[in-house]
């Protein structure tokens, strides 16, 4: 590797790790107000809960604790903050990224499916493209829950509706967070390939006989993968607000789930939920720029696959 | 039919619908959103060969009193969503206005290339994409003091918090739109011709920009709705809540007040684990066609407009021409041919300023402020200190001829007639005699008691508060004022002095009243309206709550838009709050009463000590608080 391009590589990542370090510490100056933070109307003036002194001691503390490490060990209800960020970040990382997965699973085969259709100019086309973004998770989730348990009280499924205690409980969560993605990249596909299929190239290619099959893995399969990359920043803001919603829903104790715990004080003295609330929401900050930079990595190692074309 | 434009046209249909619902609710049913329905339903049921009675309380599952079922304190849930799609409809509508706002000129300017703005919308979207805008929004919509607003309050923080997480994005379409006007041929035909960026913005770009973001507003609007049922299920909702189930004083859970559809799905994970399936259905279902609605119009609207010949555009297009008052002036001076257009457009610019300087209601009785100071500075005048007070309140009672209720005395208590007691008088209302029929049956009267303090004018180290004096000197106006009123009050008014001997806080009184009321809570049902304390002269705005425990039981949507006019039509500076803040009785009374209202301080510090000197009284306050409770009693349905 030349040494330009290795100084480049270096210059890019500290960039990146410069903007991690920033982004926790705004994140963490920002959630250092206490989560029982209020305000009131009094002598007629507006008077806050807090002084401003505790807050910034509470900004110095939970740096200080963020940056040696022992936030990890700030004990709540008998255990370590850090076992608790571990487990729950866990239920959350499989939650999404099998949700993710089972999107691309379905998104994909539903994409090139509508791209067959696209010739045809139908309500019921632009229904089928609206509906599945229009249908708020909540009724999503319902409809899960409700046949879950029927299923589960039936005894027609080993499935559980609700909890955390075994594997499956992570099933009917990840089913719901994957629809959204799902329609979402089902709708880029079917974007890209319409797209593809009025290039030069691939009428070329259909020109000569190529099959459908080999049409789709040599040309239309890359430049599929592309665009969905490319869709992904979207998908996971949408995926991150539904994981909120799923996991309140299903009771499903991930990340999101103690964070809104820790918010709205329901967990612990309110110290130590304040501490608790940056230490989560630093670390969903940060896992979310570590799945976005190896989207974006991806993105640029597809890219001059793309150009060889 | 084969050029119909089926999308747009069903969600046309939708939006109409919904419209429709926002304005005129009482087309699609018939009660109130408030009103609780029967509580305990009885199911007759046959078990094991007897047929058994089944007790239900709330919520009551899909009925036909009630298709869609009641929520948790027996209100009709279609009716709660019928009547909820305003406000819903209304927040909706302001965020994605706001947005717009602010993202059109924010966007242009980054697409044409203006780095403050391009850099600034990048920085903005980093950190909006970074942290999710619900978790923004739940973090700064969760404090408590946002969550106890009331509802025309807490809307525009709610509008704020919204715009601001969403605002970038919309601005970034705006920007990618704009980039990609700019690079055509005819824009560098544009530049060419000598078109500066001005002319090219006006006659180029905001002419091909309009028909996307028409379609982008109502696709925004979806988003907007989606995001709403998001914060719902974390408890976030447009408006207050009010304890429900109180048992020993204290709310086991609370309920929202208004109706809007966000505050239906805030208990949706219990709801859902109880099986109460009803109530996350629906208003979901109320969601889904909305957010779908929204949708379709927007990529109905983004189909129609990549037609080359379509009507619709063209009738857009020339609906935003007629709007433009350039043409107007020009038609005016072309009368003979433009007489239609207009005389519509001079009706509707009159409409418009007769609606806007349209003066509303008026006071039916002048409160006289001037009556009260002298009141005031007769209570902080006397020779005998609190003894004076005292005989000088039961004197101007006499003098109105306000009936004694404790065996022909003005003393709540027989047994300690003097010093320390509260004071009760009662202008009798029509439904008086209906109150004193000991053999009365039926439903309970109401009753109005407006209590006031006249405790701690005078301090024990010798020096006089007139900041206490105020709320009597407004008690001893009114009571002038509604006995000689000329129209007689359907409802009976109690005018309480409470006593609270000098403390902090008075509960004592409204305990005692409470165990032993003049009149038995078993006949009537009371209201009770508390002048507080009036401020110092440099406070701003003064204190009114409203507090309820049975909102449900009463046209409590009606009552809040009867206070929130009353309080608007008066022209002052108030700060509203859906909690208790008054004398200190509100809080002894609230829990049984049907609701309270508090206007002015509790107690301060400064009232014994800074606010000695009679001047250094709020006056337009004390005439204020005065004119706004004799307006709730002699004009809001409520009252009369």
């Amino acid at each position: 590797m030349r040494r330009e391009v290795q100084r480049e590589i270096v210059k890019r990542g500290l960039k990146k790790l410069i903007f991690l370090l920033l982004l926790i510490t705004l994140l963490v100056l920002i959630t250092s107000v206490p989560v029982n933070f209020n305000l009131d109307y009094y002598d007629g003036d507006f008077q806050i809960n807090t002084t401003w002194q505790e807050i910034r001691d509470n900004m110095g503390e939970n740096l200080l604790l963020l940056y040696s490490g022992r936030i990890f060990r700030v004990p709540l209800d008998n255990r370590s903050m850090g076992t608790l960020l571990g487990v729950s970040a866990l239920r959350s990382f499989s939650v999404f990224f099998f949700g993710l997965l089972l999107g691309l699973l379905w998104g994909i085969p539903k994409g090139i499916l509508d791209r067959k259709k696209a010739h045809k100019k139908g309500t019921f086309k632009t229904l089928q493209k609206i509906l599945p973004f229009s249908l708020p998770e909540i009724l999503v989730v319902l409809g899960i829950q409700m046949l879950g348990a029927y299923l589960y009280r039936n005894q027609w499924s080993p499935i559980p509706h609700a909890g955390y205690s075994s594997w499956l409980n992570t099933i009917y969560p990840i089913l719901a967070i994957s629809v959204l993605p799902g329609a979402y990249i089902a709708k880029t596909t079917a974007e890209a390939i319409q797209e593809m299929a009025k290039e030069p190239y691939i009428r070329v290619a259909r020109g000569k006989g190529c099959s459908p099959y080999r049409l789709f893995r040599v040309h239309y399969f890359r430049g599929i993968l592309l665009e969905i990359l490319g869709a992904f920043p979207t998908i996971l803001v949408m995926m991150f607000s539904s994981l909120v919603i799923i996991e309140r829903m299903f009771y499903f104790p991930g990340l999101t789930y103690y964070l809104v715990e820790f918010y709205t004080n329901s967990m612990g003295n309110v110290h130590r939920a304040g501490i608790g609330f940056t230490l989560f929401i630093v670390a969903l900050g940060v896992f979310y720029f570590m799945i976005f930079q190896i989207a974006e990595f991806l993105k640029s190692w597809a890219l001059p696959t793309r150009e060889k074309l | 039919m084969k050029n119909t434009n089926i999308t747009l046209l069903m969600g046309g249909i939708i939006a109409i619908v919904l419209g429709t619902m926002a304005f005129f609710p009482q087309w699609f049913t018939d009660q109130d959103p408030n009103t609780q329905q029967e509580r305990i339903q009885v199911e007759e049921k046959e078990v094991e060969g007897e047929m058994v009675k089944i007790y239900h309380r709330p919520p009551h599952s899909p009925n036909p009193n009630a298709w869609m079922g009641t929520d948790g304190v027996g209100r009709d849930l279609w009716t709660r969503l019928v009547y909820g799609t305003h406000t819903t409809l209304k927040a909706v509508i302001l965020v994605v206005f706001f947005r717009f706002l602010v993202a059109i000129p924010v966007g242009i300017l980054a697409g044409m290339k203006v780095s403050f703005f391009s850099r600034g919308l990048r920085l903005f979207n980093t950190v909006f994409t970074t942290i999710p805008s619900l978790i923004f929004s739940f973090i700064v919509l969760n404090i408590e003091y946002i969550r106890n607003l009331p509802l025309n309050q807490a809307m525009p923080i709610f509008v704020v918090v919204l715009t601001i997480v969403g605002w970038p994005k919309l601005a970034r379409q705006i920007e990618d739109r704009t980039e990609r006007i700019m690079g055509e041929d005819f824009i560098e035909g544009e530049i060419a011709l000598g078109k500066h960026q001005g002319q090219i913005l006006k006659e180029n770009l905001l002419p091909h920009l309009t028909p996307s973001m028409i379609s982008w507003g109502f696709i925004e609007m979806g988003l907007v709705l989606f995001l709403l049922a998001q914060l719902s299920i974390l408890g976030i909702f447009i408006g207050p809540s009010q304890g429900a189930m109180i048992i020993d004083g204290a709310p086991q859970w609370f309920t929202a007040v208004n109706a809007e559809w966000s505050n239906l799905l805030s208990r949706a994970p219990i709801d859902i684990r109880a099986g109460h399936y009803w109530l996350v259905l629906f208003p979901s279902l109320f969601f889904f066609v909305g957010i779908t609605g929204f949708n379709l119009v927007g990529e109905g609207l983004k189909e129609e407009f990549e037609k080359r010949e379509s009507r619709i555009v063209s009738w857009i297009q020339q609906g935003i021409h007629q709007l433009s008052p350039l043409l107007y002036v020009k038609q005016i001076g072309k009368f003979k041919k433009y007489r239609v257009p207009i005389v519509i457009k001079t009706t509707a610019v009159l409409v418009i300023i007769g609606f806007i300087i349209y003066p509303g209601a008026q006071s039916l009785y002048t409160f006289d402020a001037n009556r009260s100071r002298d009141h005031m500075e007769s209570l902080i005048d006397q020779e005998e200190g609190p003894d004076g007070v005292q005989k000088y309140i039961i004197e101007k009672m006499e003098a109105a001829d306000l009936l004694r209720p404790m065996e022909d005395s003005y003393y709540f208590s027989s047994e300690g007639q003097g010093h320390g007691e509260t004071l009760i008088g009662i202008i009798p209302g029509e439904n008086w005699e209906r109150i004193t029929d000991p053999d009365a049956k039926g439903e309970k009267e109401s009753l109005v008691i407006i209590g006031t303090r006249y405790d701690g004018i005078y301090q024990e180290e010798g020096t006089v508060s007139p900041t206490r004096a105020t709320g009597a000197a407004n008690g001893l106006t009114l009571i002038e004022t509604l006995q000689n009123s000329s129209e007689p009050l359907e409802q009976t008014l109690m005018f309480v002095f409470w006593d609270g001997k000098g403390a902090e806080v008075n509960i004592e009184e409204p305990n005692r009243y409470m165990r032993t009321p003049v009149i038995p809570h078993s006949r009537v049902n009371y209201t009770y309206l508390d002048l507080g304390y009036i401020p110092k002269e440099t406070q701003r705005s003064l204190q009114v709550s409203l507090y309820t425990s049975k909102a449900q039981q009463i046209q409590f949507q009606q009552l809040m838009y009867d206070l929130q006019n009353t309080l608007d039509r008066n022209q002052f500076r108030y700060h509203l709050t859906m909690n208790l803040r008054g004398s200190g009785a509100i809080a002894g009374l609230s829990l049984s009463s049907m609701f309270s209202i508090g206007v002015g301080e509790e107690y301060y510090s400064f009232m014994d000590n800074e606010s000695l000197d009679p001047d250094s009284i709020h006056y337009e306050f004390l005439e204020k608080q005065g004119q706004f409770i004799l307006d709730m009693i002699t004009m809001t349905d409520h009252f009369r």
